[in-house]
């Protein structure tokens, strides 16, 4: 299977001196297609910031990072010039509050993301009500997010990581405002729309009830990060 | 790409309309501040235009009967009329009147006229008879609200409106004109009564002058096509010892010395308003912008350029003062020609208040731009 994400000794140290802080002490993380990896870990223990390293939302301090095999970060630096382009061609993300546009309608909060990547409308359009139909929430497309339940949200919020066909799903805690069983339910739907359409997906969580549905599990804790167990 | 501005708008147009209906009513003012200068100008020469003079004679020494007194003898307008290249002469007596109309003051601006000579009279009168006595009658212009028939007291004496002049003609302070023969104006202006005769006599005795009343405030001339004006004008002021200026000067007269202030004070009222749409449009985006800080981060992080979210404040910004002007466009349009003051809606007048309106719009947009561009795509992580 390709390689989709992969981090070594990636590092990010906040301040200087007596104020540094290590909120990241030297990452390994391997991801390949169709893998569903879950980054667990209690609140402070670094793993929203490596989250955002491999998202190319915060420079990391040192360390090697490729995405999709393209050399992203080394030498303690960027090597690529747009990381939003790299974030909108190659990336799609689910965060913990769906994150849905308020004033755009269901369809449009996931046409955009298709649109972005410079799909026609009409491509767009067909693309996204195919993902919402598969995620059963085709009915409500017209509807306004705040017209929906926090589950149909997080179903939407999917469907929007995924119509422009990326490389990685990002995750930020995509069951912390979902019930038990919603959330497991979340958890299954990502692991087979990663296998189905070989996408890989990082999930950062806290939520230990959910670590079922992964393929392998990577804990941290003050900024370490243990090789990942399957 | 989706236009997200017009999103954003639709989801929630009762605050944008809100915002656009008070912006709005600003743009109305300050296009009523344009309309009411435009009416000032065009009032100050109104009676310049009506009069269709090439050169203003007035007494030597002062600027003429618009700006402060001038008194020269009437029988000029014979003497100015026979120089080479005059083709036409007019005798012109000014004063303002405030007298009792219906039991109101009613302010008048009484312009009296040789009735012989070609100058300087009413043109176009569209009810009632031109003067045809010598005394007691009168022609008012349709801004003085009289009818033929109507009887006003102007000084000791009644005078019969006889007729109603169609010119929108006003003194250059914004008074309706009434027309007068050149002797009956000049014995309102000039003639003394009695008792100022008899208190003359006892300061100078038998020497005292009596009341001359042949006396005019201006002669008006019009030369003969291709007669170089600064010619007359220099023979004129040369060897008549009086003022003689063109039209033009005249113009300059008016608008610069009578005008000038209300114009300056327009302007300063009208960049205070505009100061103030923008601050608005300014605050309402940069507002509109905060709160939408996680949807920009969201934004952000899903990979949109900035170009995607420069489109959607400034566009929300154009949108919001395109719609205020249009607001304030069709109630000036509804609602100028109501008020007490003469307003003019002058084309380039409304033109430029949309350019420099659209202008201010970006100008408005900014600081929510620069703070949209500062939002960290992380914020959108998290609860």
């Amino acid at each position: 299977m390709k390689e989709v994400v992969f981090t070594s000794g990636l590092r990010k140290v906040f301040g200087s001196g007596d104020t540094e802080v290590v909120a990241l002490a030297g990452a390994d993380v391997q991801l390949a297609e169709g893998e569903v990896s879950a980054i667990l870990g209690p609140s402070g223990s670094g793993k929203t910031t490596l989250l955002m390293c491999i998202g190319g939302i915060l420079e990391p301090t040192s360390g090697l990072m490729r995405i999709g095999g393209e050399d992203v970060y080394s030498g303690g630096r960027w090597r690529i010039g747009d990381l939003r382009r790299l974030r909108r061609e190659k990336m799609g993300f689910i965060f913990q509050a769906h994150n849905l546009i308020p004033f755009l309608t269901i369809i449009e909060n996931v046409t955009i993301a298709a649109e972005l990547v410079g799909a026609p409308k009409a491509e767009a359009r067909s693309r996204s009500m195919e993902l919402l139909d598969y995620l059963e929430v085709a009915n409500r497309a017209d509807k306004y997010p705040a017209t929906l339940s926090g589950g149909e949200r997080q179903r939407v919020a999917i469907a929007r990581a995924l119509v422009h066909g990326p490389r990685l799903i990002l995750a930020d805690e995509p069951t912390a405002s979902l019930d038990t069983e919603r959330g497991a339910k979340v958890i299954a739907l990502l692991r087979k729309l990663a296998k189905e359409r070989n996408v890989g997906v990082i999930a950062v969580t806290h939520d230990v009830r959910m670590l079922d549905g992964f393929d392998r599990i990577y804990r941290m804790k003050d900024g370490v990060i243990n090789g990942g167990e399957g | 790409m989706m236009d997200l501005a017009v999103r954003d708008i639709r989801r929630n147009p009762r605050r944008f309309m809100m915002t656009c209906a008070g912006v709005g009513l600003l743009m109305l003012v300050v296009m009523g501040m344009s309309g009411i200068y435009r009416g000032i100008i065009d009032d100050a020469t109104s009676l310049l235009n009506a009069t269709d003079a090439d050169v203003w004679v007035v007494q030597e020494g002062t600027n003429g009967p618009f700006a402060e007194d001038s008194r020269l003898p009437e029988d000029l307008k014979k003497t100015l009329r026979g120089m080479s290249g005059v083709v036409a002469s007019g005798a012109l007596s000014f004063q303002t009147f405030q007298t009792q109309w219906k039991e109101k003051p009613l302010r008048l601006f009484a312009v009296g006229y040789d009735q012989a000579l070609e100058l300087g009279g009413p043109v176009n009168i569209i009810e009632g008879r031109p003067i045809r006595r010598s005394h007691y009658e009168m022609l008012a212009g349709v801004r003085s609200g009289l009818s033929a028939g109507d009887v006003i007291t102007l000084g000791n004496d009644g005078y019969t409106v006889v007729g109603i002049v169609s010119d929108n003609v006003v003194s250059p302070g914004g008074d309706p004109v009434v027309y007068l023969t050149l002797p009956d104006a000049q014995e309102l202006l000039f003639k003394k009564d009695n008792a100022a005769i008899r208190n003359d006599r006892a300061r100078a005795g038998e020497k005292a002058p009596g009341a001359d009343t042949h006396i005019v405030n201006a002669v008006v001339l019009r030369l003969a096509d291709g007669r170089p004006m600064e010619r007359v004008i220099d023979d004129i002021s040369r060897w008549k010892h009086l003022r003689a200026m063109s039209a033009a000067d005249q113009e300059k007269i008016l608008t610069g010395g009578m005008v000038e202030k209300s114009k300056m004070q327009l302007w300063l009222f009208r960049t205070i308003l505009i100061i103030v749409s923008m601050a608005v449009i300014a605050l309402v985006i940069y507002t509109q912008t905060m709160e939408k800080t996680r949807e920009i981060a969201t934004l952000k992080l899903i990979g949109s350029p900035d170009s995607v979210i420069v489109r959607l404040i400034l566009e929300q910004a154009l949108l919001m003062g395109f719609a205020a002007y249009w607001i304030g466009f069709v109630l000036f349009q509804l609602t100028y020609s109501k008020f007490p003051k003469r307003m003019i809606a002058n084309p380039f007048d409304l033109q430029a208040l949309f350019a420099v309106v659209m202008v201010i719009c970006v100008i408005a947009s900014i600081s929510g731009i620069r703070s949209a561009l500062r939002v960290d795509p992380a914020r959108a992580l998290g609860g």
